[in-house]
């Protein structure tokens, strides 16, 4: 047992094309993860076979429900490490981002998550460049760019699977900053998100806008509801 | 009938402005009930400041990079029935909130309306002066408009995927298409601080580029069909 150790997990679904890299992130840690949890949501290309003969520290497991939050439900209460941190399959990692994020919540205890700056990048060439070209940002609390300490999902509980794809990040942030989650952010890019055609805010629009509709909605029921 | 709204902001390492731009919301005629800013992990004093204002001020860190999704992560936690935006560089006239509310109490068919903006020119923090500055017509910046909460659920909320210059003219588009009722006050309630790291001059090539790709959208979307060039 070390002061460092921690889990990844992986929430994947056919990603055979890059998910090779981004596993390639994970191994050219400075500091190496204890296990990385991969969580298949019923790929039907060769991701689950291509991740199995990876490396023995990698345990894949079928999502037994669907979807990414009911795959990082799932996981997370498998995690036998103090911190966690999560990585999407066609993401990558800078090489010190687990050593210098792990090192950031040791000597801030009372901090319950860290996160970093993030860049953006774009492989592949698109007639339509209707995409943010290679650029960085500040951090922000995506996920993948962040690491948790195992407890603060005890605190500020699971992520809620009914409120659809893009929705759990929204209500799970916004139900942690009621309840006084403090982050700590590293001003130093630590994750490289790729830019396709695929990603969801792109696939998914119309589904993400509604998303928020709902939330806005359940938000004016809730505090309607707490003022009376 | 409800004069509340919510003022929006999305901040980063903004120390140098900062105070004179809440100060102006704090001068408002009409003070919003709740000011939500999202900030994106400063480094510098900018929390410290927008403190030292208020303990009211809700700031909480963005989830997900731009100031698209920014927005998209304020905008839902919003209970008023009116929202405004302002930026950290910029400062509004103190009967803005008020005379823009009102309009929208008066009219209620208006999904959002809008003012005009001067752009001033200063490098002193202390010596404001407006002297280099231009009066601008109504323009549908944010940050001079007063919305209808209602209108982001009705036209939809900001495309996060369309760039740092896109989502204004993308929201836009979509809001015109869906029959937005926009409507104007013909009075200087913005005013425009104009600097070498405003975005627009810094990142040029990048913005025209998006202005071109939004366009593009635009017409597959309307399915015009341009006559092929033989």
């Amino acid at each position: 047992m070390s002061d460092y150790d921690y889990s990844v997990i992986m929430p994947v679904k056919d990603a055979e094309k890059t998910i090779i890299q981004s596993l390639e992130s994970i191994f050219s840690q400075t500091i190496l993860p204890k296990e990385i949890i991969v969580i298949d949501d019923n790929s039907t290309d060769r991701t689950f076979e291509v991740v199995q003969t990876y490396s023995p520290i990698i345990k894949v497991m079928l999502n037994p429900k669907s979807g990414v939050a009911a795959a990082v439900n799932f996981a997370v209460p498998q995690v036998a490490t103090k911190y966690i941190s999560f990585l999407d399959s066609d993401d990558l990692w800078m090489p010190t981002k687990a050593e210098k994020q792990i090192g950031y919540l040791i000597n801030n205890p009372t901090t319950d998550v860290v996160c970093s700056s993030v860049l953006n990048f774009s492989k592949e060439h698109f007639d339509d460049v209707n995409f943010q070209a290679t650029r960085e940002f500040a951090p922000s609390r995506l996920f993948t760019a962040s690491t948790f300490r195992q407890a603060t999902f005890e605190k500020f509980g699971p992520l809620n699977e009914s409120v659809g794809h893009f929705g759990w990040i929204y209500t799970w942030w916004s139900r942690a900053d009621e309840a006084g989650i403090k982050t700590g952010a590293i001003n130093e890019v630590h994750l490289q998100r790729r830019i396709h055609e695929n990603n969801s805010w792109v696939v998914h629009k119309d589904e993400g806008h509604k998303t928020l509709i709902d939330l806005a909605r359940d938000n004016i029921r809730r505090r309607a509801h707490d003022k009376h | 009938m409800s004069h509340d709204y919510t003022l929006i902001m999305a901040v980063m390492n903004a120390e140098k402005y900062i105070g004179q731009t809440l100060e102006s919301v704090f001068n408002q005629t009409l003070l919003p009930a709740e000011i939500i800013i999202i900030d994106e992990f400063s480094t510098d004093r900018t929390v410290e400041i927008i403190q030292s204002f208020s303990p009211n001020i809700k700031v909480l860190n963005n989830i997900r990079p731009g100031m698209s999704a920014a927005m998209n992560f304020a905008i839902p936690l919003v209970t008023n029935e009116y929202i405004a935006f302002l930026d950290s560089d910029d400062i509004w006239v103190p009967t803005k909130a008020e005379k823009q509310v009102a309009y929208l109490l008066d009219n209620p068919e208006i999904d959002a309306v809008c003012a005009s903006a001067i752009n001033f020119k200063k490098e002193q923090n202390e010596d404001v002066e407006f002297s280099a500055s231009r009066e601008f017509a109504p323009t549908r910046l944010f940050t001079a408009s007063t919305f209808r909460a209602g209108s982001f659920e009705k036209y939809g909320f900001l495309d996060e995927s369309v760039g740092h210059f896109g989502w204004l003219y993308d929201w836009w588009s979509k809001a015109s298409e869906g029959g937005i009722n926009v409507a104007s006050i013909e009075e200087v309630l913005l005013h425009r601080r104009i600097h070498e790291s405003n975005s627009w001059v810094s990142r040029q090539a990048e913005a025209n580029q998006t202005i071109v790709n939004i366009a593009r959208n635009n017409i597959k979307r309307r399915k015009i069909n341009f006559p092929e060039i033989k």
